[in-house]
């Protein structure tokens, strides 16, 4: 009878072990029977200074302020590169590009332990400090990022939303006002995110009419009232006046009054759960930024 | 010879009709078809917190304090086994059909699920209510992990203090104080254990009254069939929102007083012929019987096959209901046979 109990034990303590291990060493699947495959338009992926730094010491000239032009710096993760291609095709559309440039700082942010007072002292934070200290009174600062990447943020637990929120308003702090930047700096709210990669099956013909591709509007709006909290919060604290920052919302690219949608013309606007489609970034960047810039 | 008969027991065909009742109450809900077919997880726990309140005592007559070990490996033995294998499966599944940026969500509930504790990583991660749910094919597991913490709450008060009401009574204001402490939102208090263990201790207390007292009335049947379906009727109209946002609780409220009244009319009426009998055919009958048997499978393996589905698919029809119930059917059959009956005969 030991026996059985014992070898039961052992079977429940291999299975346990094994998905433990499946889900810290394995995450990429060696073969998906419904092939998963992005449906992008996106012409390339932008990957961030900070990003690519890691790869070579040397920061790339494309990385360095150019004192004659207007810099157009965004800083953040993957919903921060979505906004390049979008200028991109602004300033080819625009008559003066070159008078313009744009700099991706980061293409990912949100690595770490948030609440960990190391990270607001990483040296992520130090690179993006050292570039924003050099702009002139022409650049602009843009910071968006998804509240996706918060764990709890949304679909989580609430009770733990106003620490988080805190977290990224001393994160935003440390970097814009531990020392006089020049630039204007933009706060941007978050494009809409499902909560899972459904791309696959919304476009699909008839994917408008499946519940799961359908973008509901307090989802959205509690979405971004995360982001919300932690600018509101950046508020408080004591900042030049003069360099106050913009907060702009996307939520009209999307809604109509309480109705939103995830589909125009070219159909499903995301290329995933959560990043739009370079024709998307197009249209929000004119809709949006064009007046700023 | 007394321990083995009360551990063999046989099956009442009547708790397995209310057991299939309730599984296709769920089914229904998670497939999208009913409002609020998910107070048949309140019947589930009323059936658990009946047949364990009496289990316990019977082991306790026999063993006393140390019939605590047999009550473990008794629903242990029955528990463990297909949570391991569906848990499994389902995993291998999800590296096949899911893509890598939803997978780690899915491995976390598994490995929560195995420690007994999905339904409070579920309650502090997703929203149970919402879309999203339906795409962790895990989701369900909640109330598995919910009833195996009812099962060590129940084995100490049993054991350990006797059903002492002193015991009892301490224990019903510790919950009252954790709930008044952690009251959560609708998707949480709906998973937390400690807020939906009334429902298993309406099951406790219908074992001491279904004990006590014998019906005998003339209009048994008529009740019957009216409760069944005042309970159909309350898995499809969600009723308004008591009190916050807990626009569940209303719902399995009402559940549990007519679930338990339906118990009670069943358990103390001493009549073996099942409700539904008189009214299908003897091979829909025993096919309904059946699926109650099988009624813990069909519920582990439904919801992954379900959810797979909506990520193949991405949405239900009607003949995709069919199929989903169909394959959870076979699927379930194989387990019960091969792995829950199989095993708690290998370990006894």
């Amino acid at each position: 009878m030991n026996f059985k109990i014992t070898l039961s034990f052992l079977i429940y303590i291999i299975v346990l072990a094994s998905i433990t291990w499946l889900y810290k060493y394995q995450q990429i699947s060696p073969i998906l029977i419904v092939p998963y495959k992005v449906q992008t338009d996106w012409s390339y992926e932008p990957i961030g200074c900070w990003n690519s730094q890691s790869m070579d010491s040397n920061l790339s000239t494309n990385c360095q302020l150019d004192d004659s032009m207007d810099n157009i710096l965004l800083f953040g993760d993957s919903h921060a590169s979505q906004l390049v291609l979008g200028f991109e095709n602004l300033l080819k559309t625009t008559q003066a590009p070159s008078s313009k440039k744009i700099i991706l700082l980061t293409s990912s942010l949100m690595n770490g332990h948030w609440p960990s007072p190391h990270f607001f002292d990483s040296s992520q934070v130090k690179f993006i400090s050292s570039v924003l200290a050099e702009t002139s009174k022409n650049d602009v600062i843009i910071f968006t990022v998804s509240s996706q990447h918060v764990k709890d943020s949304v679909y989580g637990n609430l009770k733990q939303k106003g620490r988080l929120s805190i977290s990224l308003a001393k994160l935003l702090a440390s970097i814009l006002y531990t020392q006089p930047i020049k630039g204007k700096i933009i706060l941007m709210l978050d494009t809409p995110h499902l909560k899972n990669d459904v791309a696959r099956i919304c476009y699909r013909e008839e994917g408008y009419k499946n519940k799961l591709c359908q973008l509901n509007y307090d989802d959205y709006m509690l979405q971004n009232s995360y982001l919300i909290e932690a600018y509101d919060y950046l508020k408080t604290l004591p900042i030049n006046p003069s360099n106050e920052p913009i907060v702009l919302d996307p939520t009209p690219s999307f809604c109509n009054l309480k109705e939103c949608s995830l589909f125009d013309e070219s159909g499903f606007m995301l290329i995933d759960g959560n990043h739009i489609k370079m024709s998307v970034s197009h249209k929000l960047v004119k809709e949006l930024f064009i007046g700023v810039i | 010879m007394e321990l083995s008969r009360i551990i063999s027991q046989k099956r009442d065909s009547q708790i397995d009709s209310i057991r299939a009742f309730s599984f296709f109450l769920v089914f229904f809900y998670h497939t999208g078809y009913t409002e609020a077919g998910y107070i048949g997880v309140d019947l589930f726990f009323i059936l658990s917190g009946y047949l364990m309140t009496g289990t316990i005592i019977s082991i306790t007559k026999i063993e006393g304090t140390k019939g605590i070990f047999t009550f473990a490996k008794k629903r242990f033995s029955r528990l463990i086994p297909s949570i391991l294998v569906v848990t499994c499966i389902t995993t291998l599944f999800a590296y096949l059909i899911v893509p890598d940026s939803d997978r780690p969500e899915i491995m976390r509930t598994a490995i929560t699920t195995l420690v007994a504790g999905a339904n409070y990583y579920l309650a502090l991660s997703q929203d149970y209510f919402g879309v999203a749910a339906m795409f962790n094919p895990f989701t369900h597991m909640w109330s598995i992990s919910a009833e195996i913490h009812f099962y060590l709450i129940i084995a100490i008060l049993g054991f350990v203090f006797r059903f002492s009401k002193f015991a009892l009574i301490a224990f019903v204001v510790l919950i009252a104080g954790i709930n008044l402490i952690f009251s959560g939102d609708s998707s949480q208090s709906y998973l937390f254990s400690h807020s939906r263990i009334y429902s298993f201790f309406a099951g406790h207390c219908l074992y001491f009254l279904a004990i006590r007292v014998q019906l005998q009335f003339k209009y048994f049947a008529l009740f019957k069939t009216t409760l069944y379906g005042l309970i159909l009727l309350l898995s499809i109209v969600k009723l308004p929102v008591l009190f916050g946002t807990t626009d569940w609780l209303l719902n399995s409220i009402v559940a549990n007083l007519l679930g338990f009244i339906l118990l009670f009319l069943i358990l103390s009426s001493g009549k073996k012929n099942t409700p539904l009998s008189s009214i299908f055919n003897s091979l829909i009958a025993n096919t309904w019987g059946y699926v109650g048997r099988i009624s813990y499978s069909l519920y582990l393996v439904h919801f992954p096959i379900l959810s797979y589905s909506f990520w193949i698919w991405g949405e239900i029809t009607l003949l995709g209901l069919f199929g989903v119930f169909l394959a959870s059917f076979v699927t379930a059959a194989i387990n019960y046979k091969f792995v829950e009956a199989r095993f708690v005969k290998w370990l006894h």
